[in-house]
């Protein structure tokens, strides 16, 4: 009777692809051109100057930069990777990277309004941001202590600090060398902006056939069921469904919420790895990091969440309250 | 990172079709946002706040990244064939390396050299184009329409109505026993001696009871002309106590599809998108009518009519009572098969 029929099943994955598709197409092109207008303005080091020396202090700022910077998840890595160029500590990145989806004011105000009804908001997001801020540092940490034994090796070379080049440019950020006209400059910022779209695109289109084939055999309500009945497994398997839905960060939420009677250790867990990691991501990723980062990154981030939110679920048990949806009854 | 192009003038070539390929690919997918934006065709796929975005994303795409691009690769390849040209620092045949980056006559085409070993093989630009060109592929015949949104709407409904647990028809307690515990709001006597009165029950439904001079009284539920709701405020209003004291006994007008649970009894599906089709989540308002459905097909559309009631059923292991949203259907005739403007709710 349920079973679909082959159009309905082509109509449904292409549905869904082209709606992840044109949904974070104008962000990457924000990004993009943000990208180029960094590449071309912005000069090396510069924002370096204003971060403190010490590893973890600067983490901490990286991972609140989305507040001042708001950017989703597939718009912030190709600006990210432009800053990374520029001499913008690795850290510090990873955690702008991973904080800066959540820890904005677009977000915060739309996981908010997602719970309002439900009358858990004010949990939801405190348990959101503080989380989302915990394992992007911890995780930028980590990726710092790998950095400094492996060094660039770690990256892709469009993400290489430009010193980090043999042939270094000691002008750069000097009294200009030979100033450029408004049309090099121009034609630099298109240059730039043209290559890292495409490039991100190319990943996002990859991303989204995944995430849409993944949607036709996902079985989000009986994953609601099993784990309704066994909280020690909600907590992984709302991972592994962030993973594969592949959602803005924006939307999450609204979906976290419909939920309902899972545990709120469990909605942290979809609401906190969704912008982090998911499968678009990866496949994004690869054009910035190397493998061996690539799996430091996702096995921290999934580890940590998993780990915070256990954490989390076991002093909502122990101090009694219900953790889920209150009812004014 | 730096390396010696062995053909210069092959580099070269491989340069302004990767330049073009991308501005010919680039201004496509700009083109199909702008166009998908002016059609319409984003609401098969977007929620109405992501349309303007798509728009903007357009005609960025369009300006900065394709009519700026364009200029410059003009500009490169006129000064090229112009005898007097010398980059500032390099000739077309020059060494790429990082200190050239931004001031030799071919920017772009600096930032990549000893990424992937793919980064200038022209196949994986070949490659990369190709699959960019599938968005305007499926734009060009048609995708998204109307008739795949109701097809893929249709497929989420049956995904929804297959992995949501077994639900059990509501024991629904007959008109007269609700009844019983009634507050009587109007009452009048009729010229026969009929007595007509208005009556609210405990959980919130409007009934009309008839009470004639000889035999049994008879219950019939007030429909009154109807407003259209939404899935979401019901759903919502089933976790407020005020909230469902206040809609209980309104008439609400729903469209969703039709799924069969008992023979009086079946669920209406709605899809809720938030941002995006991809995120769109199955809400479910249960309907109970009067006598036993047999037209209606599980899927289908169909438009509903009918007194708002909020029902306790038992909460998950928590212990915590649930109340579900519940139309009654006085009349068969309020539920009308009809298909919606769209596919989903926003």
């Amino acid at each position: 009777m349920s079973q679909l029929t082959p159009e309905e099943a082509v109509s449904l994955f292409l549905i869904k692809f082209l709606a992840i598709l044109w949904e974070a197409m104008p962000f990457i092109v924000l990004g993009a051109v943000l990208a180029g207008i960094l590449e071309e303005f912005l000069p090396q080091q510069a924002i370096t100057r204003f971060l403190p020396k010490q590893v973890v202090p600067a983490v901490m700022i990286g991972a609140l930069l989305g507040l001042l910077f708001p950017m989703c998840e597939c718009g912030i890595l190709v600006v990210m990777r432009r800053l990374l160029r520029k001499g913008l500590p690795l850290s510090c990145c990873i955690a702008y990277m991973l904080a800066g989806p959540i820890i904005n004011v677009v977000v915060i105000f739309s996981t908010w309004a997602a719970f309002k009804n439900h009358n858990i908001e004010t949990e939801m997001v405190g348990l959101r941001v503080g989380l989302a801020f915990l394992v992007a540092c911890l995780t930028a940490l980590i990726v710092h202590l790998q950095y400094l034994k492996h060094g660039n090796a770690l990256l892709t070379s469009v993400a290489m600090p430009r010193e980090a080049a043999p042939a270094a440019d000691d002008t750069e950020g000097a009294p200009a060398p030979a100033k450029r006209t408004l049309g090099q400059r121009l034609s630099n910022i298109s240059a730039t902006s043209m290559h890292d779209f495409v490039d991100i695109t190319l990943f996002l289109t990859l991303g989204a056939v995944l995430a849409a084939t993944a949607k036709l055999f996902l079985p989000s309500s009986e994953v609601e069921a099993l784990s309704r009945d066994h909280p020690f497994l909600a907590v992984p398997a709302m991972m592994g469904l962030a993973f594969l839905m592949c959602l803005c960060s924006e939307a999450d939420a609204f979906v976290a919420a419909s939920f309902t009677n899972m545990h709120i250790s469990a909605k942290t867990a979809f609401l906190v790895l969704g912008p982090m990691l998911d499968i678009k991501l990866v496949l994004m990723y690869t054009r910035v990091f190397r493998r061996r980062l690539i799996v430091t990154i996702a096995s921290s981030v999934v580890a940590l969440v998993f780990v915070f939110c256990i954490l989390v679920h076991l002093v909502y048990q122990w101090q009694g309250w219900t953790g889920v949806p209150v009812r004014t009854l | 990172m730096a390396h010696t192009h062995p053909h210069p003038g092959e580099s070269l070539r491989n340069y302004f079709t990767e330049q073009l390929l991308g501005i010919l690919v680039c201004g496509g997918l700009g083109f199909v946002a702008v166009r998908m934006y002016s059609n319409g065709m984003l609401n098969f796929i977007l929620a109405k706040e992501f349309h303007l975005p798509v728009l903007l994303g357009g005609v960025a795409i369009l300006t900065v990244i394709v009519l700026l691009r364009a200029i410059a690769v003009w500009n490169e390849a006129g000064a090229l064939q112009a005898p007097a040209y010398a980059g500032p620092e390099c000739g077309p045949d020059h060494v790429h390396d990082a200190t050239c980056a931004h001031d030799h006559g071919i920017p772009g085409h600096t930032h990549d050299h000893g990424d992937h070993a793919h980064s200038h093989d022209m196949s994986w630009v070949f490659v990369t184009m190709l699959i960019l060109v599938i968005p305007i592929t499926l734009f060009v015949i048609g995708m998204p329409s109307s008739a795949m949104a109701a097809l893929a709407g249709r497929a989420e409904a049956k995904l929804a109505g297959r992995n949501s647990a077994p639900e059990e028809a509501l024991a629904s307690a007959s008109l007269r026993d609700q009844a019983k515990d009634a507050t009587v709001e109007k009452e009048e006597k009729q010229a026969d001696g009929t007595i007509v009165r208005t009556l609210k029950t405990a959980s919130g439904l409007r009934l009309r009871e008839t009470v004639p001079t000889a035999g049994e009284p008879r219950y019939a539920l007030i429909t009154a002309e109807g407003t259209e709701f939404r899935f979401n405020d019901l759903n919502d209003a089933a976790f407020d106590e005020e909230k469902r004291k206040s809609l209980e006994g309104q008439t609400a007008i729903l469209e969703g599809r039709f799924k069969r649970i008992a023979d009086k009894d079946f669920t209406l599906f709605r899809m809720k998108m938030t941002c995006c089709a991809a995120d769109t989540v199955p809400l479910k308002v249960r309907i109970i009518v009067p006598q036993a459905i047999n037209n209606i097909n599980n899927f289908d559309w169909v438009q509903v009519k009918g007194q708002i009631q909020f029902v306790k059923v038992p909460g998950g292991k928590t212990g915590a009572e649930t109340y579900i949203p519940v139309i009654m259907v006085a009349d068969l005739a309020d539920v009308r098969k009809g298909e919606p403007k769209n596919e989903y709710e926003q």
